[in-house]
């Protein structure tokens, strides 16, 4: 006689994508076991602590002693905002020289060292804990745009290098009402009016009022009223347009038993009164179900497939459920749990190594395409900072309150890629780690530099003149940018996930549109504009500069910046990406619309990791709306 | 070593008194708890900690002098000094910054409630990040301003 199952869906992760189903299942009746593979710190206490810790040293997590090494950390606490290492990899063109570093950026993965090109480090982290990355997201809940779903039909991007676009086999009509609901479930504030942009339309309201904008934002959109920006690939000029930024932060007290935004300005990395929405909610609100267990310090290992059965199904998932004792020692046990449905929602990174690490035959689970753990992407962010003529008076407010939607989409999309312009709040915190290291900068050394009266002066009207712009930018999917596994163990004998990572030619002349966006943007609140242009990082695969960078020589003190090579926008994208249910599509795609696996009839793969193209959206607002729609799909799996 | 000589070096090094429209509220002195809390710990961790007792001798000597050559005085016998002059450095973004990290393989020990405190955000006319205000704030300047 066979053994019970343990419950009807197992899910792997306890951040938005699984809580949210956890939730939704729970409570319809369904039996839930949810492993996840961090810690549970779920309470306000916790809460605290990292804001304490925030403070003392910018990072909410206890610091490290430096002796241990990075994987250390792998299995009993978090690294999602590790120190750089001091000689962080500098990134830039094709073919410079790669500066010899001591450790690879490395938090749960290893980077690959087979990298040829400078900017090859995969700069964008997860979580593990109960809650995963949105207890430190911003909160941004965009929509992607009609066309992004259909980027490949729309466009047809072509550029040199031989990479294709896909589109996605879902249409914004039909995730549309899933937005609507994901807006409701998770508490949206988002604006009346101002998101016309791109053909997006909605049947529904947001539950809350916007946030208001910001007083440096209305600096910002005074200053470039009526301008547009050119882009050189088409010769046309577009629409450069200011609009709110719908978030998931409270804008009226109660909404989701949650405070109204107090402008705390630390949502990276917390919100020390939990206005912004994150997963520990639903997790609350699963668990009061009385149907969702929540089994932590359970880091799944491998997907158990019955190959006897020629259909496949997922019989299990073996887990190491760790413990450390005083003194820092891991030890572990094993388990298995057992279910009719099987959830994957540990985000794109570990999704595949997850799966790359289960056998089924002579492959690996769910891997017919051989496309697991490829076309890993990122938003590679530019960031180009500025001191206005007036103050604008950042560190004040949510980190951002507004951005450029309007350049998302056109045209030039069959060039490069788009791009959507984040308007900081936050001064030079993100480019510099600011205010910290203006006044050590001005301060000097012994025989120069100021102080007194004079660097006081010289602060205040730094800091409160700080403004810089974000860009997510849009590369496309390349099956050579994957996850594997690597050689290394981490701590419990699990094979870590090796990263291997890159910038394509699509996505670097994103990066030179938007740096030259920023730059315009910066010049018009500014009477002497002087940019620091740095070398040249964003040339195209041919060495030569792209058409938008508009660089021009300026003589006198620069007040514009551009940090060199990009950034991570911590969007991790495209490792187990959807497809049609047609023969051509599953040799492409892991999954189907539904987000099924196509090999396997029980087993689901959640998250960003399904994305077939990457837009220019915070993922967050997507992942929840198809994580409500899968919810529906297995509801109806089970019973239907 | 005295703490009020820190505290007295402290405002010089500073520029207290520090004025409307530069802060939003006059800053005339410092608090000796917040200095009490540097001073120990500027004593226990920094590299220059050996100097502290030189550097608060030199600023006592300097302090007997006319008061309009105090500023030459410290540029020439502090803030140029290879060893003062660093010691000096740390001892203002002490007060700028509220944490150090900048002292190279020490951990940073403060009160987070020294991090509220910090003179980067008076400056900045912000507020400490971190820290909540009231809802809607940010769509004005800051009062004053």
């Amino acid at each position: 006689m066979s053994q019970p199952l343990d419950c009807d869906v197992v899910i792997v992760g306890a951040g938005i994508a699984g809580s949210l189903v956890a939730w939704k299942l729970g409570s319809q009746g369904v039996k839930v076991i949810v492993l996840e593979s961090g810690p549970g710190n779920q309470s306000l206490a916790q809460r605290q602590s990292y804001v304490d810790n925030f403070k003392v040293s910018g990072l909410p997590y206890p610091l490290r002693p430096a002796a241990l090494k990075n994987y250390d950390f792998f299995t009993n606490s978090t690294n999602y905002y590790q120190e750089q290492p001091p000689t962080r990899p500098a990134q830039g063109p094709i073919g410079a020289q790669i500066n010899e570093i001591a450790e690879p950026f490395s938090d749960y993965n290893i980077i690959s060292t087979d990298v040829t090109t400078k900017g090859d480090w995969f700069q964008s982290n997860y979580e593990r804990q109960l809650g995963g990355a949105t207890w430190h997201w911003l909160g941004t809940t965009l929509r992607l745009l009609p066309t992004d779903f259909a980027l490949e039909s729309t466009y047809n991007p072509s550029v040199p290098g031989g990479l294709t676009a896909y589109d996605w086999p879902i249409s914004y009509n039909q995730i549309e009402p899933w937005y609507g609901l994901a807006e409701q479930t998770i508490g949206v504030s988002g604006p009346d009016e101002g998101e016309e942009y791109l053909g997006l339309t909605r049947s529904s309201a947001y539950p809350m009022p916007g946030i208001p904008q910001s007083y440096l934002d209305q600096q910002l959109i005074a200053a470039i009223q009526g301008e547009t920006f050119y882009d050189g690939w088409t010769k046309q000029n577009y629409p450069l347009e200011v609009a709110p930024t719908p978030q998931a932060r409270n804008s009226a007290p109660g909404y989701g038993g949650r405070p109204q935004c107090q402008g705390s300005s630390s949502c990276i990395p917390v919100c020390p009164i939990q206005a912004k929405y994150d997963a520990t909610q639903h997790i609350q609100l699963a668990q009061q179900t009385g149907n969702v267990e929540f089994r932590v310090q359970c880091v799944a290992y491998q997907v158990v497939a019955d190959t006897t059965n020629s259909n496949l199904p997922i019989t299990g998932i073996k887990y190491k459920n760790w413990q450390t004792d005083a003194n820092g020692n891991i030890s572990s046990t094993e388990g298995i749990v057992t279910g009719k449905i099987y959830v994957l929602a540990s985000h794109a990174v570990e999704n595949s190594k997850l799966l790359l690490n289960s056998p089924c035959g002579t492959i690996t689970v769910a891997n017919q395409s051989d496309q697991v753990g490829r076309n890993l992407a990122d938003h590679p962010v530019s960031l180009v900072y500025a001191l206005t003529d007036n103050p604008v008076y950042g560190y004040r407010g949510p980190l951002s309150t507004s951005g450029v939607e309007s350049l998302r989409d056109g045209g030039f999309r069959s060039y490069r890629g788009a791009f959507r312009m984040e308007i900081g709040n936050d001064a030079w915190s993100w480019p510099i780690s600011d205010p910290y290291t203006t006044p050590m900068n001005l301060l000097g050394t012994p025989g120069n530099g100021i102080w007194g009266q004079a660097l006081a002066e010289q602060v205040a009207n730094t800091l409160t003149r700080q403004i810089r712009i974000g860009c997510l930018t849009e590369q496309l999917p390349n099956p050579n940018f994957r996850v594997q596994l690597s050689k290394t163990p981490d701590q419990l004998g699990i094979l870590m996930p090796q990263l291997t990572y890159g910038i394509d030619t699509y996505g670097r002349r994103a990066l030179a549109a938007a740096v030259a966006a920023s730059v315009q943007i910066f010049k018009s609140m500014i009477k002497n504009p002087v940019v620091q242009w740095n070398y040249e990082e964003f040339s195209d695969a041919n060495g030569s500069i792209v058409i938008d960078q508009g660089r021009t020589t300026d003589s006198g003190t620069p007040n514009i910046f551009i940090r060199e090579g990009w950034a991570g926008a911590g969007h991790v994208m495209g490792t187990h990406r959807m497809g049609p249910d047609t023969d051509a599509g599953k040799k492409m795609s892991v999954t189907n619309r539904l987000q099924q696996a196509h090999d396997h009839p029980n087993l689901y793969l959640l998250g960003s990791g399904n994305w077939p193209s990457y837009a220019t959206g915070n993922p967050t607002l997507t992942i929840s709306a198809l994580a409500l729609w899968a919810a529906d799909t297995i509801k109806n799996q089970l019973s239907p | 070593m005295n703490l009020q000589d820190f505290i007295s070096l402290s405002e010089f090094l500073l520029g207290i008194p520090l004025q409307p429209p530069l802060v939003l509220s006059p800053i005339t002195d410092l608090d000796p708890d917040l200095a009490n809390i540097y001073f120990t710990q500027l004593n226990q961790h920094s590299p220059q900690a050996s100097y502290m007792n030189s550097l608060l001798t030199n600023w006592t000597q300097i302090q007997q002098q006319p008061a309009n050559q105090w500023t030459n005085l410290v540029n020439t016998q502090i803030m140029n000094d290879p060893n003062l002059g660093l010691l000096a450095r740390q001892i203002i973004l002490a007060w700028y910054n509220g944490f150090h990290p900048w002292f190279p393989g020490q951990q940073p020990t403060p009160d987070p409630a020294n991090y509220e405190r910090a003179l980067v955000w008076v400056l900045a006319q912000g507020h400490p990040m971190g820290v909540p205000l009231s809802f809607g704030y940010w769509q004005y300047p800051p009062s004053g301003a």
